[in-house]
């Protein structure tokens, strides 16, 4: 919250309620694996399709998965055809971990829906029958561009 | 009783806006500020869905107004549109799934919240009204590109789509029907106001500047045309000794800006303050000499009323809605876009500050009757009762 604001006699932090109406994406450790599981709302495939001006059959839904840890910061990609399903990860390296799920319609642009929760992680146990992932390094972008958006838009 | 009665509040307006606050980036931003304010003395509940600046949603309840500050899902966006999409979104899934308040009608502000408006109206059915500041084409001053065309379809979609649309100036009237085939029934002309005790100082302040100065202030981008009255100082400011430029603001601009100041031999005579927090851009304005708006294109011009508050001459070029306020005689308005002619007025009034003062008092006389909030208020909420009474009458 910023300091500025005065007079407040209620202020809470609300993301992470959860309800059934609510778009859900959820990251859980066990011992051996990462657990990924994502819903999307009828509202929110409506709201998609207003948005990105496509039907929602026809986006692309997938989850990223991002790891942070010493070396770098890096993702790897899980294309997902169901607007709710669980899946699996294993064999991966130490870190941080999050994920996000996201829409993307023909001309390449995204709406991310939903962040999960993050979760540590030292070593997950080798598991020889599982793919071993193709981890890519995260590229930040200048988004200094942001601060001078207004409805006199600028963005030369 | 009858005050029992009173405070009966109105409506419950949910209002999407991307600067709110203390995120106040251009005039948007302050108008909306001020509507707000105004407007929950005035009986109306507002909701407003905003940008958090920090890097965390929040729900604040403040002076009787409920603040959401959101954060787009998205932590790296590819550009500016893309951006945008994702802040609509996230407005969109917050009200329709997590928002707990029911409303009356929804308020959005210009295309950048124009899409959620529309998604919104959409799902829940209710009233939209939209103020339009300003629009794409002609902030562009009529260049043509992929993106300015996408984001005037947007402008189309948001202005076909709602209920009612206020401007801010007949400037902005005139080019909605003209341009965007608006019809006049679904204009309202209600322009922009001051709140006249953000403006007060007390009375041992001192200016900030030890100089007499010539003062701009807007972001710093090329269609505030700051460019030109760099050019037009350029001209004069060996016949002036004393005075000196402040062009205070933010943006993209400011590089260039500098480095035309070094060009033009300029340096220890044009001061950059950077972005001016309420109580440094009132002490700024109460000791400035004039206020010069050197913009290209200025669909209203807040900035110009918030000189009139002070007394100061104003001087602009001829565009938009700006000239509307300036005139008759209530400031000095340059006819042809040039640092030339710039220039000339300038050292005209300088010479003759006299003459400069007697339009000044004309512009805080208008101030006084046209540009307050506290009565402009009545015109927003007029809209409101007129637009939610449509649309009750057409669902009875």
């Amino acid at each position: 919250m910023n300091n500025k604001q005065t007079n407040k006699i209620g202020s809470y932090i609300f993301r992470n309620k959860h309800s059934v109406y609510v778009d859900t994406l959820s990251l859980i450790s066990y011992t051996n694996y990462l657990v990924l599981s994502w819903s999307i709302v009828p509202s929110t495939k409506v709201l998609l399709e207003n948005i990105l001006k496509e039907d929602f059959n026809d986006l692309l839904v997938k989850v990223v998965v991002y790891c942070k840890n010493d070396r770098q910061n890096s993702s790897i990609d899980f294309v997902v055809n169901k607007d709710a399903d669980a899946i699996r990860l294993f064999n991966l390296p130490e870190g941080l971990y999050y994920c996000e799920l996201i829409a993307i319609n023909s001309q390449n642009v995204s709406i991310t829906v939903k962040c999960s929760n993050e979760v540590k992680r030292s070593l997950i146990q080798l598991n020889e029958d599982s793919p071993n992932y193709q981890w890519l390094e995260v590229k930040e972008r200048d988004h200094s561009w942001q601060s001078y958006i207004s409805g006199y838009t600028i963005y030369e | 009783m009858n005050k029992q009665l009173n405070d009966v509040p109105l409506f419950t307006v949910l209002l999407l806006s991307t600067e709110y606050g203390e995120n106040m980036i251009g005039g948007l931003g302050r108008h909306v500020t001020d509507l707000v304010e105004t407007g929950t003395n005035s009986h109306l509940i507002y909701i407003v869905v905003t940008l958090s600046t920090t890097d965390q949603e929040t729900y604040s309840f403040e002076n009787g107004i409920h603040i959401y500050r959101l954060l787009p899902w998205q932590k790296n966006p590819s550009n500016f549109l893309e951006y945008i999409k994702n802040i609509n979104f996230r407005f969109s899934q917050f009200v329709l799934q997590e928002l707990q308040y029911s409303f009356d009608l929804i308020h959005v502000h210009d295309w950048l919240t124009g899409i959620a408006g529309c998604a919104l109206c959409n799902h829940t059915g209710m009233p939209l009204i939209t103020t339009i500041h300003s629009t794409e084409k002609e902030r562009k001053l009529g260049d043509f590109n992929l993106l300015i065309e996408e984001i005037t379809s947007y402008e189309n979609e948001l202005i076909n789509k709602s209920d009612q649309i206020i401007v801010c100036s007949e400037y902005m009237k005139k080019l909605l029907k003209s341009k965007y085939d608006v019809s006049s029934e679904k204009i309202e002309t209600i322009p922009n106001g001051l709140i006249p005790e953000k403006y007060t100082l007390t009375d041992n302040s001192t200016p900030l500047l030890s100089t007499p100065y010539l003062l701009a202030m807007g972001r710093l981008v090329s269609e505030k045309g700051f460019h030109l009255l760099l050019e037009a100082f350029s001209l004069i400011y060996k016949e002036f000794p004393e005075f000196n430029v402040v062009i205070a603001g933010a943006g993209p601009a400011e590089m260039l800006l500098k480095q035309q100041v070094s060009v033009l031999g300029l340096e220890g005579r044009v001061f950059f303050p950077g972005y001016l927090h309420e109580s440094e851009r009132n002490v700024y304005l109460k000791f400035c000499d004039m206020l010069i708006i050197p913009s290209l294109y200025e669909p209203f011009g807040i900035v110009a009323l918030e000189a009139m508050i002070y007394s100061k001459p104003i001087v602009s070029f001829d565009v938009g809605g700006l000239a509307d306020v300036l005139a008759p005689n209530r400031g000095i308005i340059v006819k042809s876009t040039n640092a030339e002619k710039l220039a000339e007025q300038l050292r005209y009034y300088l010479n003759n500050p006299d003459k400069a003062n007697e339009i000044a008092v004309k512009g805080y006389q208008t101030i006084t009757s046209q540009y307050q909030w506290n009565t402009l208020i009545l015109e927003i909420i007029n809209v409101y009762k007129k637009t939610v009474s449509s649309y009750r009458n057409s669902r009875n």
